[in-house]
């Protein structure tokens, strides 16, 4: 029967293919030169302090040790309009550059007024604050300009509290612990490959796990908008997941607040031809820290 | 029209209120139909009412059912612009549904039950001058819908499970002088959609809960060449609307409870003059409580790409509204010779207040603000009758006070301003043969002080939106109709418009988001003996869109965002449909059974209904809008 004839059955009507259209782009695949992840140390940091910076960029030929990278600071706040988390003159204003030390390294002072454009202390006047982001934070964006297009870290920047009631914000000045970086401790890529010179078989399905100390899931104070009062939270954690060749089963696997897994894993089909295959693999914790891990399959 | 002829149409699924939709006049506004854009109105700009009480919905989702079913309604109008000082708060257009008036000593009863839904009617005289009705119906298509389509169709189309109850105790003297309704009109819709997946980044979520109820009197009274009638009603609506993506999104829960008082008399002069003086009361008072992003939901003119998720920034506000109108009007009817001329005037007199005028900052207790404003809205028309010719234009001005959703400190502006149109209307009417008729009108509408998004990067405290967007919008519309004829009837529309707004500081008008330059509807229905055949064609142009010209990539979230060109810069390809409808009735003794059969887009079009990208914004294809589908459904009445 063909399809139209189930059409005409009604049923067959529905059960035809989708509305939504599939696309082959996976965000997994490494097929260009890509900036997958930044990390700044520190994570956290107040306006006028000094942060360093580290960018993993790759290629389908695996890690670029010294990529041509342009780093900026935006200065253009948000619309009010749209959806995205910068304005759209952040990817390409002139903005505040900063010392490109190479290698994929900067350092730059985060800018005096990034509270007033990007956070919580508007210019003055009566100009509406920024509203700060699900885990209360405010970012400064730092644009990373390579070939490739555009590439923004959101550096958290620690601002006053606004709004909350004079004892709250208070509390929440002496109890917040500005953000760390999170640290992934083990990869675990089973059946075990052991090290870069072991082998895996093409084609074959690999579970890949990383953890991290339970400690990395920080706890830190947030003044719900709700009622404004302080609260303690944990924080979640999403993996990212990378590959030169093969495919993983999900883009990212997300470890939720509730949840106190100091781990997640993901499925990762080999490639059928024997290669050299690179992974990847970027842990972010949800206010804005981050870190990575590199690990080479050869694929038999 | 009649709610018998509504019905009847093909792709109405017995419904006579989504003939609406395929009116000359409207555009078409998404897959489902749901929302109503008159001669370039937003949807929100066009009023529902239901014997004069309004109703904040008229269909269920997206335009699966009308909220009132075909057996409870008389007669049902739609004027897209231009109408008369009886209605107003609403700058776009009108949809006006009268009940049906049934005979008070005949028992009725009505069952019906289809692939979307099933319900049923009862009438009963209890004595001979009082009767009460009720109707009760009960929707289940998104049961099977969702579980054969799983996430495509919550993708498009809010797909909800739904009730709605219709009572009426009706009395009336044996002379039949005066009668008085005793009405309950109640709606529920709760949907849950969901696109899973184990990508914290894909997975989406929405839920709403949509209800409503009205209560009310109508004292209708008649006495020689006067007319009274009286309709003090009470209601409330209660929403509650959420979406979550990638642990971001956006709640909204509002009740609003509405109390009001409609009256009007009228008194005709033997000579053909008549002369109406009205009351129309509305007071609403809502309590809101609203959370997440600012840019959630998108307002008509932003910038926005399908499917892109939300920023995860967040805000939350709670606070209540009163909105009360009172708006006296006066309208008259004078006749000379083959002339007609109707002047009226409307005066609003609105009471605004809000309980916060600023966010909650600290401790400092809220202030809140209250603001009278009036409208004075001056309607008329005219009309000329040269035998078969008839001229007609009207005009008229209308306000529309600022939603409470949008009288937030914080997400909106306690401050707004009454938004304000003008409505031009001039048309000719050409009675062609035996009711056959031909119809073409030209229509001009401009407002200002429309709701919009502040263009400011730093716009101030509760200033987020302002009073500053402007609209304008003009067109002719054609309609050829053929009332019914040796078992033929139908009509064709073709409108040609043009539809834009300016956004605050723009320097440029630009397409309105449903501006579509042609639409054409072509309804045909035809009676032979116990066989009803039905067709219904639409032809729309494709609506604006915004162009994606690139992306870059937000490394905290890890995933792309879209560089956007102007706005409304692309359009999707025109859509058209065909559907067919069959319909057989039997003859049962006192009682007949009647089976349909409703089949849409009998061509196979897969009608793009939206552009999806991939996640990184290289590639783009559409989204494809309802498939060939036969729904088959059973009407029993006696």
């Amino acid at each position: 029967m063909t399809d139209r004839q189930l059409h005409w059955l009604g049923i067959g009507a529905l059960l035809a293919s989708g509305c939504l259209p599939e696309f082959d782009v996976r965000n997994s695949e490494i097929e260009r030169e890509r900036v997958l992840a930044v990390v700044a140390e520190p994570a956290e940091a107040r306006p006028g302090a000094l942060v360093r910076y580290e960018a993993l960029v790759v290629s389908p030929e695996g890690r670029v040790r010294t990529p041509e990278l342009g780093w900026t600071h935006c200065v253009t706040p948000k619309p009010l309009v749209g959806n995205n988390s910068s304005s759209p003159e952040c990817a390409y204003e002139l903005g505040l550059p900063l010392l490109d030390a190479s290698e994929g390294l900067a350092e730059g002072r985060l800018p005096l007024d990034a509270c007033a454009r990007f956070g919580p202390d508007p210019p003055p006047g009566d100009a509406r604050p920024r509203d700060p982001d699900l885990t209360g934070g405010f970012f400064q964006p730092v644009r990373l300009d390579t070939w490739g297009g555009a590439w923004i870290h959101f550096q958290r920047t620690t601002c006053n509290p606004r709004n909350a009631p004079a004892d709250i914000a208070r509390a929440f000045s002496r109890d917040y612990v500005s953000n760390r970086n999170p640290h992934i401790t083990a990869v675990t890529v089973s059946p075990p490959s052991g090290d870069s010179t072991d082998g895996v078989d093409a084609s074959s399905v690999l579970d890949v796990s990383i953890e991290w100390p339970p400690e990395d899931a920080e706890v830190y104070s947030w003044i719900d908008p709700r009622d404004s009062s302080l609260i303690e939270r944990r924080e979640g954690m999403l993996a990212s997941w990378f590959a030169t060749a093969g495919g993983f089963a999900s883009d990212r696997t997300p470890v939720d607040e509730e949840a106190k897994a100091t781990t997640t894993s993901n499925r990762w089909s080999a490639p059928a031809e024997p290669q050299t295959v690179i992974l990847w693999i970027v842990l972010r914790d949800s206010r804005g820290g981050s870190a990575f891990v590199e690990r080479t399959l050869r694929v038999r | 029209m009649g709610a018998t002829e509504g019905s009847r149409s093909a792709g109405s699924q017995g419904d006579a209120i989504k003939t609406v939709v395929s009116l000359p006049g409207t555009a078409r506004a998404g897959p489902g139909g749901g929302d109503i854009v008159a001669w370039g109105s937003a949807p929100h700009e066009t009023k529902f009412y239901i014997d004069g009480v309004e109703l904040p919905a008229l269909f269920h989702g997206s335009g699966i059912r009308s909220v009132v079913p075909s057996e409870w309604i008389g007669t049902l109008s739609f004027v897209p612009g231009g109408f008369g000082v009886e209605r107003g708060r609403g700058i776009g257009g009108v949809v006006d549904v009268s009940s049906r008036d049934r005979p008070l000593d005949v028992a009725r009863v009505v069952a019906h039950a289809d692939l979307l839904d099933a319900g049923a009617l009862v009438a009963l005289p209890l004595t001979s001058y009082a009767s009460a009705e009720a109707a009760f119906r009960w929707g289940y298509v998104e049961r099977w819908l969702g579980q054969l389509r799983g996430a495509d169709v919550g993708s498009l189309l809010n797909v909800p499970s739904y009730r709605d109850w219709q009572l009426r105790a009706r009395i009336s003297p044996a002379e039949r002088t005066w009668q008085l309704d005793t009405v309950w009109l109640g709606s529920r819709d709760a949907s849950d959609r969901s696109i899973p997946s184990s990508d914290r980044a894909k997975r989406v979520r929405a839920t709403s809960e949509l209800g409503f109820d009205r209560v009310y009197l109508r004292y209708r009274h008649m006495r020689f060449n006067e007319r009274t009638e009286l309709t003090p009603f009470f209601g409330v609506d209660t929403v509650a609307r959420s979406a979550q993506a990638d642990g971001a999104g956006w709640r909204q829960d509002t009740v609003t409870w509405h109390y009001g008082l409609r009256g009007a008399w009228q008194r005709e002069h033997p000579a053909g003059h008549s002369f109406r003086l009205g009351l129309d009361a509305l007071g609403s008072l809502s309590s809101l409580e609203r959370e997440g992003t600012l840019t959630l939901p998108a307002r008509e003119g932003d910038p926005q790409v399908f499917g892109q998720l939300p920023n995860d920034d967040t805000a939350f506000d709670r606070y209540s509204t009163h909105l009360l109108d009172v708006a006296p009007y006066a309208e008259a009817q004078f006749r000379f010779g083959a002339t007609q001329i109707n002047p009226g005037l409307r005066a609003d007199t609105y009471l605004i207040e809000t309980d916060r005028s600023r966010p909650r900052t600290g401790s400092v207790p809220p202030v809140g603000h209250s603001r009278a404003l009036v409208a004075f809205e001056p309607r008329l028309a005219l009309a000329h009758d040269l035998g078969v010719t008839r001229f007609f234009t009207a005009a008229g001005i209308y306000h529309q006070a600022p939603a409470a959703e949008d009288q937030s400190a914080v997400f909106g502006n306690p401050k707004l301003l009454l938004a304000r149109a003008l409505h031009v209307s001039a048309g000719e009417r050409v009675a062609l043969a035996a009711n056959l008729s031909l119809e073409v009108l030209g229509y001009y509408k401009w407002s200002d002080r429309l709701t919009a998004r502040s263009p400011l990067p730093v716009p101030n405290t509760a200033e987020s939106l302002v009073s500053e967007g402007r609209g304008r919008s003009f067109g002719t519309q054609l309609l050829l109709r053929q009332a019914s004829t040796g078992g033929w009837s139908g009509w064709l529309t073709w409108t040609v418009s043009k539809s834009e707004r300016r956004d605050p500081g723009a320097p440029a008008w630009r397409a309105f988001d449903y501006d579509q330059p042609h639409v054409v509807a072509l309804l045909v229905s035809r009676v032979l003996g116990a066989w009803s055949l039905g067709l219904r064609y639409r032809y729309a142009s494709g609506s604006p869109r915004t162009r994606v010209i690139g992306a870059s990539y937000d490394l905290r979230s890890d995933r792309y965002e879209p560089l956007l060109g102007a706005r409304g810069g692309q359009r999707l390809p025109v859509f058209y449909q065909l559907d067919l409808r069959v319909d057989r009735r039997w003859s049962l003794g006192d009682a007949n059974l009647s089976v349909y059969l409703d089949a849409l887009n009998v061509t196979f079009r897969a009608n793009a209904e939206e552009i999806a990208y991939s996640a990184d914004y290289t590639e783009q294809a559409y989204l494809t809008g309802i498939p060939p589908l036969l729904l088959i459904g059973a009407r029993f009445e006696r």
